[in-house]
């Protein structure tokens, strides 16, 4: 559904030097910049698949995102989305795929939702019927009806989020591409997207490409993801993998009999062949362990200490991504 | 394969979304043309009780204001009136939604231009029969109702040219940040070679001789011609054969920028 093989984007742009001074040379003598956001990625992508991307900010997820539907033109490289090209942007391609930039409104702002709506039936040559029941459909989910006829510049963020999903799902595309759907959202609005999204997808089977800052939002939607990195993959694969692959390490927090522990006194220490002790009180030591050495050192926990309650936990998803994002983990 | 199932959708949208800001809608209208026919007023008034004449290049007092009240209203017909919007999505980034609608992004632009246009077209009738209640029909002139038929089908097609003319030099946004120089430019020089600010009958043979090689009196003098009935069959053939030419030829041009343009566009912007 999605192939692409060795993309490359770069971006070239003039800088210019502070002051007044800058801006009078900027005038004779521009200063040029070339910024390689995309430096030769392949992936792909199945129908109804849902990947996230995850990179630091100008990492290039929105820059591949953009590729893919055809909004820029890539340096090199060549990319098939339903069979098309995509910045052929022929209108058979733009029928059958999405864009929802959470930090762009693509909506007329002066118009009212319903009337985007039915411009983009127009637009999109929706059948009535299917417009109908799209909307009904969509509204529902959503829980915007009452808000259909208002200005879309005199929504919330949320609504507006809402009413941008709803336009770009009316005419059922066959790939969505998300970016950022949550950003600047409270608590409830996120959750209601996010819920929405897995909902539509159980129910359409689009394939979705996802860019989001929130781990929520991965670990809720996404069995896959892509981390990428100065326009990179440094990772591609299962989330659930992740922990395997890069953590080398879990957690053992054992809680301790604060009476029991106080008769033991402060404890012999931890063996330090086992793991590291990260953290330690009374009531709690958590130690940081080798995985082939979780069930020694718990085995250590056990005997040496007052243990009341001993959990084992995988370091978190969302530190390993933002290692991976930042270099510290090969 | 052209669609056209969604134009009137714009039409009709565009239509209501110049209507709903209504005090902007009215006070640039009274403002504009008050102002303008004010001006041509005192300024005619003060060259013809100087010069003593009755007519002047063919045109009486009451002639000219005619001219200026169609030249006034004319123009709205013609020149884009929303200058700087198309420039001002390729800058912000809002272009990326014609992009990915599936429709021909130029025709878009126009039809909703269109609607625009549709108000001024009755802006254009209602103070035309504003001013022939005050002032009545000049002697020299032969405006009628064909006559204005005729300017609003012209100014239309002139219209069109203009719209491609705009569009392909807003798309320089594409490579620079600021285009509103180029845009006041064609609007400025082009009011001044068609017609606009001042009757080209008025300009020197040779001056004449020299704007005749560019667009803008076939643009913006000529509908103002038809509208006061100084045009003749044969005349208009010729002009509109000479606007049609424009016509095709700014299209491509249009058409050329905007496919060389999207391949630098980045979707960047605020």
């Amino acid at each position: 559904m999605i192939e692409v093989v060795d993309l490359r984007k770069s971006f070239r742009f003039h800088s210019k030097e502070a002051g007044l001074k800058g801006s009078m040379r900027a005038l004779f003598r521009r200063q040029w910049q070339t910024k390689h956001a995309l430096n030769g990625v392949s992936m792909h992508i199945s129908p109804g698949e849902i990947v996230g991307l995850v990179g630091a900010n100008g990492a290039g997820k929105t820059t591949l995102v953009k590729l893919l539907a055809g909004i820029v033109h890539p340096t090199s490289g060549s990319a098939r989305v339903l069979g098309h090209t995509p910045w052929e942007r022929n209108n058979q391609f733009r029928r059958q795929i999405a864009l929802i930039m959470g930090q762009k409104a693509q909506l007329w702002w002066d118009l009212p939702a319903e009337d985007c709506f039915l411009l983009l039936k127009e637009i999109y040559r929706i059948p009535s019927d299917q417009f109908r029941s799209s909307l009904e459909e969509l509204t529902s989910a959503l829980d915007v009806k009452k808000q259909l006829n208002v200005q879309i510049r005199r929504l919330s963020l949320g609504e507006r989020m809402k009413m941008e999903l709803i336009a770009a799902l009316l005419h059922q595309p066959k790939v969505v591409f998300l970016d950022e759907p949550t950003i600047g959202l409270d608590l409830t609005a996120q959750k209601a997207i996010r819920d929405f999204i897995l909902r539509y997808r159980s129910e359409h089977k689009p394939a979705m490409i996802l860019t989001s800052h929130y781990m929520e939002d991965i670990e809720r939607l996404c069995k896959r993801i892509v981390i990428i990195r100065e326009g990179e993959f440094v990772y591609d694969g299962p989330l659930a993998n992740i922990s395997n692959k890069y953590a080398s390490h879990k957690i053992l927090t054992a809680k301790l009999n604060r009476e029991k522990q106080g008769a033991l006194g402060a404890g012999e220490g931890f063996p330090t062949e086992l793991g590291e002790v990260v953290f330690r009180d009374l009531e709690q030591i958590k130690i940081k362990v080798e995985r082939d050495k979780v069930p020694k050192a718990a085995s250590a926990l056990l005997q040496g200490f007052a243990v009341a309650d001993l959990m084992i936990e995988e370091v978190g998803i969302a530190d390993i991504i933002e290692s991976l994002q930042n270099e510290k983990v090969r | 394969m052209i669609e056209f199932a969604w134009m009137p959708h714009v039409f009709s949208i565009e239509l209501r979304k110049a209507i709903s800001y209504r005090a902007q809608f009215w006070i640039r209208f009274v403002l504009q043309v008050v102002t303008e026919m004010t001006a041509a007023y005192f300024l005619w008034r003060a060259i013809f009780d100087n010069n003593g004449a009755q007519t002047l290049q063919g045109y009486s007092f009451h002639g000219i204001l005619f001219y200026y009240l169609f030249s006034s209203l004319g123009s709205k017909l013609i020149q884009t009136l929303n200058e700087g919007i198309i420039s001002r999505e390729i800058y912000t980034g809002t272009l990326t939604r014609y992009l990915l609608y599936p429709l021909p992004f130029l025709a878009y632009k126009f039809v909703a231009e269109l609607a625009k246009r549709l108000i001024a077209i009755l802006q254009l009738i209602f103070c035309l029969g504003l001013a022939i209640w005050m002032w009545s029909l000049p002697a020299d002139q032969n405006i009628s109702f064909s006559s204005v038929a005729l300017g609003i089908f012209t100014a239309s097609l002139a219209g069109y040219v203009y719209f491609m003319i705009s569009a392909a030099l807003e798309m320089v946004a594409f490579w620079q940040d600021t285009v509103w120089n180029l845009l006041a430019m064609v609007r400025f020089v082009g009011g001044l070679l068609g017609g606009l600010m001042l009757p080209i009958e008025f300009f020197p043979t040779w001056g004449r001789a020299i704007i005749r090689f560019t667009p803008f009196p076939s643009m913006l003098s000529f509908p103002i011609h038809c509208f006061l009935g100084q045009v003749g069959a044969h005349e208009w053939f010729l002009e509109a054969r000479t606007l049609l030419v424009w016509a095709i030829v700014t299209t491509f041009i249009a058409a050329w920028v905007w496919s060389r343009g999207t391949r630098r566009y980045s979707g960047v912007g605020i």
